[in-house]
C-alpha cells in the first residue's frame, strides 16, 4: 500500500486522508461564477403566493382564532376537541393487522382491523376512551389467546406513526416495552420488530397496492431497500407472508434488516438482573412515557449499574465493548465494537469529584448511541455509566462504564484570562495556559491539559465565590511578590 | 452572520454576501457533489452550477432554516440531470457510468495515501454511506447537521458513518 507502510489505518486515520484529499481537489469555482447572470424575480411578494402552504397556515391561523373564541365564551370545548384528534397510529402486525388511533393523551380514539384474522382478534372489544397500553396489551393478549404465538418463530411489528420523532420515539418504548411484558406472562417467545416512520404517499400506496397495513409495507420496503437480492417484485410474495414467515425468511436467507436490526427487541426472561432493571422500567412507564424517561435518568439506573455489574461476571458469556467515544458540542457519540439491543436505555454523567450531571439518551442504534449531556466542564475528564443494552448475540442486560474529556475551547481559556488580569492572579503556570490556548482545542486539550483543568476549575470557583477569590487572590499576589523578592 | 440571512441578502443582489456564503459552503457543497458523481471533473462543473443556481435562485429560496439542505437539493438535482445526459448521449446503465469513471481519483492526488483512501470511499461505498462519510470527514459537519440536512434521523446517519467506515477499514486493510 503506497504511503501507508502496510499499516492498516484506523477511523481516525480515514478520517484524516478523506479530508486531506478533499482539502485538495475542492478546487475555487467563485471566480468563474457570473455574477452579472440576472437573477430570478419572485413575481409577487412572499407572503402573497398561493401555495398550499400558505393556505394551510391561513386555515391554522384561522381556526386558532376561532378555537380562542370559542375557548373564551363556551369553556372546555378547545380541549375536547383536541383530545379527538388522532396524533398517533400504532401498527400492530402478526398476521392479523390492526391499528390503534391515539390523541394527545395516549387515549384509543379508534381500532381498525385491517384483514379478517384481526376482525376475529379484536371481537367485541370496545377499546374507544382506552389508555393505549391497556388497548396493546388487550390486543396482544388476544392474539395469544387465539394462538397466533404458538410456533417457535413468532414475530410481531410494531409501527408507530408520529410527526413528532421525539414523541414517536417515547411511545414506541413505552409500547414495546408493555408487548414484551404480557408477552413474557404469557410465556411466548417472540421477535418484537419496532419502527417509528412518517406518513409517505409511496407507502401509503404500496400498503394499498398489496392490502397490508401501513407499517407492514414500510417495513417489506426498507427490507427490500436495504438487499440488493430482492426487488419491488418480491412486495407481492412478502406482503402475503405473516410476520412470523418473514421472520424466518429474514434468518434463513441472512437479510441485511439495515436500521431494523437496531429495532429488533427480543423479551429477555433470564437473570434476577435484567428483571430488576425491567420491573423497575416498566412500573414507572404504565403512567407516562414522559414519566419513564425522567425515572430511568434518576432510579432505575442506579439500579441497574450496581446489581447488573455484579452478576455480569458470572451470568453473561457475552459482554459489550466499547469502540470509541467522541465528545461534539454537549454530545457523547457512543460506537460499540459488538452489536447491541435496547431495552429502556439509561445513563448517568459524572466528573472527577463524583457530582453528577443532566444526561439522556437520545438515540440508539445498533451500534451506538448518543447520551445528552449538559452543564460540563472544559478540560475535564467524566465518566458515564450507561445501561438497559444486551449484546445481541445474546446475554442480559448490561451495564458498562466509559470515560471521556470534554476539551477545553479558546473562549473558555480566554475568560480565565480575563479573570486572572481583572483579579490579578498573575501565576506564571496560567500564563503559560492561555498562551497554549489561543490554538486549536485538540492543541490545547493535549498539551496543556492539567494547566487547563485547573483554569476550568479557577472559572467555576470564581463565578460562585467572587469575594473570596478576591481576597484570596490578593494574598497569592503578596506571596508571589514575597517569592519574586527572595534572592 | 449565518447562512440563512446571507441568502436574504443574495435575493437583493448582495454580491459580497454570495462571495461569503461561498466560502462557507464550497467544502461542503464538493464534498456532497464529489459523493453522488464519484468524479473530480464532474464534481468541480457542478458546483459551478450549483453556486450559479444559488445566486439566481436565491429569491425563490423558502426560509426553513435550513439553507444547506436547499443547496444540496439544488446539487442533487443537477448531479441527477448530468448523469441522464451522459445515459442518454451513451445508452449506458448509470452504475456502469459513475463506477468507470470512479477511478479518475487518483490522478489529481499526489499524496498516494489520500488517493487511495478517497478512491475506496468513491468506489465501495454506497451513496447514502458516501454522501455521510464526506460530509462528516472531509466537511466537518456533525452528525446531526448531517441528518438535519439530508433529512434522515441521527440514528440512521452513526450507523451508516460506523458502518461505512469499517467497510472502510476492512478494505484498506486488504488492499
Amino acid at each position: 500500500m503506497p504511503d501507508t507502510g502496510n499499516k492498516k489505518l484506523n477511523k481516525d486515520q480515514i478520517g484524516q486522508h478523506l479530508k486531506s484529499a478533499v482539502d485538495t481537489l475542492t478546487p475555487n469555482v467563485l471566480d468563474r461564477i457570473d455574477l452579472s447572470v440576472p437573477q430570478d424575480v419572485v413575481p409577487y411578494p412572499y407572503y402573497y403566493k398561493s401555495s398550499w402552504i400558505h393556505r394551510k397556515r391561513f386555515a391554522v391561523l384561522a381556526a386558532a382564532a376561532c378555537l380562542c373564541i370559542l375557548a373564551m365564551g363556551g369553556g372546555s370545548f378547545h380541549y375536547h376537541a383536541m383530545n379527538r384528534i388522532i396524533e398517533s397510529v400504532i401498527g400492530l402486525d402478526v398476521n392479523p393487522s390492526i391499528e390503534l388511533s391515539v390523541n394527545r393523551k395516549f387515549k384509543v380514539l379508534a381500532a381498525e382491523a385491517l384483514n379478517d384474522e384481526a376482525v376475529v382478534v379484536l371481537g367485541d372489544m370496545n377499546l374507544k376512551g382506552v389508555d393505549v397500553n391497556v388497548a396493546v396489551n388487550a390486543v396482544v393478549g388476544s392474539m395469544v389467546t387465539q394462538g397466533y404465538f404458538d410456533e417457535s418463530d413468532n414475530a410481531i411489528l410494531v409501527t408507530v406513526t408520529n410527526d413528532s420523532i421525539s414523541k414517536a420515539s417515547l411511545l414506541r418504548t413505552s409500547i414495546v416495552g408493555d408487548i414484551e411484558k404480557t408477552l413474557e406472562e404469557n410465556q411466548v417467545q417472540a421477535v418484537v420488530y419496532d419502527q417509528q416512520v412518517v406518513p409517505l404517499d409511496e407507502v401509503k400506496n404500496l400498503a394499498e397496492q398489496y392490502g397490508i397495513s401501513y407499517g407492514k409495507a414500510y417495513f417489506l420496503k426498507e427490507l427490500i431497500d436495504q438487499n440488493q437480492e430482492l426487488g419491488m417484485d418480491d412486495m407481492e410474495k412478502l406482503s402475503a407472508m405473516t410476520m412470523e414467515e418473514i421472520a424466518a425468511e429474514i434468518a434463513g436467507s441472512s437479510y441485511n434488516l439495515g436500521e431494523f436490526a437496531d429495532r429488533k427487541q427480543e423479551p429477555v426472561k433470564d437473570t434476577p438482573t435484567s428483571e430488576t432493571a425491567m420491573t423497575e422500567t416498566e412500573t414507572a412507564s404504565e403512567s407516562s412515557p414522559e414519566v419513564t424517561v425522567r425515572t430511568e435518568e434518576t432510579t432505575v439506573l442506579t439500579e441497574t449499574a450496581t446489581t447488573a455489574e455484579e452478576t455480569e461476571e458470572k451470568v453473561r458469556p457475552n459482554r459489550i465493548e466499547i469502540d470509541y467515544v467522541d465528545y461534539e458540542d454537549g454530545s457523547v457519540y457512543l460506537y460499540f465494537v459488538t452489536k447491541v439491543k435496547w431495552k429502556n436505555p439509561t445513563v448517568s454523567v459524572f466528573d472527577e469529584e463524583g457530582d453528577s450531571y443532566a444526561a439522556m439518551v437520545r438515540d440508539t442504534s445498533g451500534s451506538g448511541c448518543v447520551i445528552e449531556v449538559s452543564g460540563l466542564e472544559g478540560g475535564q475528564s467524566y465518566t458515564f455509566v450507561l445501561g438497559g443494552l444486551y449484546p445481541v448475540e445474546g446475554g442480559g442486560a448490561t451495564t458498562i462504564t466509559g470515560y471521556f474529556d470534554k476539551p477545553m475551547i479558546a473562549g473558555e481559556l480566554e475568560t480565565v484570562d480575563d479573570d486572572n488580569d481583572v483579579k490579578t492572579t498573575t501565576a506564571p503556570e496560567q500564563q503559560v495556559t492561555t498562551a497554549a490556548a489561543s490554538g486549536s482545542a485538540d492543541e490545547s486539550q493535549s498539551d496543556t491539559k492539567a494547566e487547563e483543568t485547573t483554569a476550568g476549575k479557577k472559572t467555576k470557583a470564581k463565578e460562585m465565590e467572587v469575594k473570596e477569590k478576591e481576597t484570596a487572590a490578593e494574598e497569592t499576589q503578596k506571596n508571589l511578590q514575597a517569592a519574586a523578592d527572595k534572592p | 452572520m449565518n447562512d440563512e440571512e446571507l441568502l436574504k441578502r443574495i435575493s437583493s443582489g448582495n454580491q459580497d454576501a454570495f462571495r461569503e456564503l461561498y466560502q462557507n459552503t464550497d467544502r461542503t457543497i464538493y464534498s456532497f457533489i464529489l459523493s453522488i458523481v464519484r468524479n473530480p471533473q464532474d464534481a468541480e462543473e457542478i458546483m459551478q452550477e450549483t453556486f450559479l443556481k444559488v445566486w439566481t435562485s436565491a429569491s425563490s429560496y423558502q426560509s426553513q432554516g435550513k439553507p444547506l439542505a436547499w443547496m444540496f437539493t439544488i446539487a442533487r438535482n443537477l448531479c441527477y440531470m448530468r448523469f441522464r445526459e451522459r445515459k442518454h448521449q451513451a445508452d449506458i446503465a448509470l452504475d456502469e457510468l459513475t463506477g468507470e469513471e470512479a477511478g479518475a481519483v487518483c490522478l489529481q492526488l499526489e499524496n498516494l495515501a489520500d488517493a487511495m483512501v478517497l478512491q475506496s470511499a468513491l468506489e465501495i461505498l454506497k451513496e447514502e454511506e458516501r454522501q455521510i462519510v464526506l460530509l462528516h470527514a472531509a466537511a466537518g459537519l456533525k452528525h446531526r447537521e448531517i441528518a438535519a440536512n439530508l433529512r434522515m434521523p441521527l440514528s440512521t446517519v452513526l450507523s451508516k458513518y460506523n458502518r461505512a467506515m469499517k467497510k472502510l477499514e476492512k478494505h484498506l486493510s486488504e488492499e
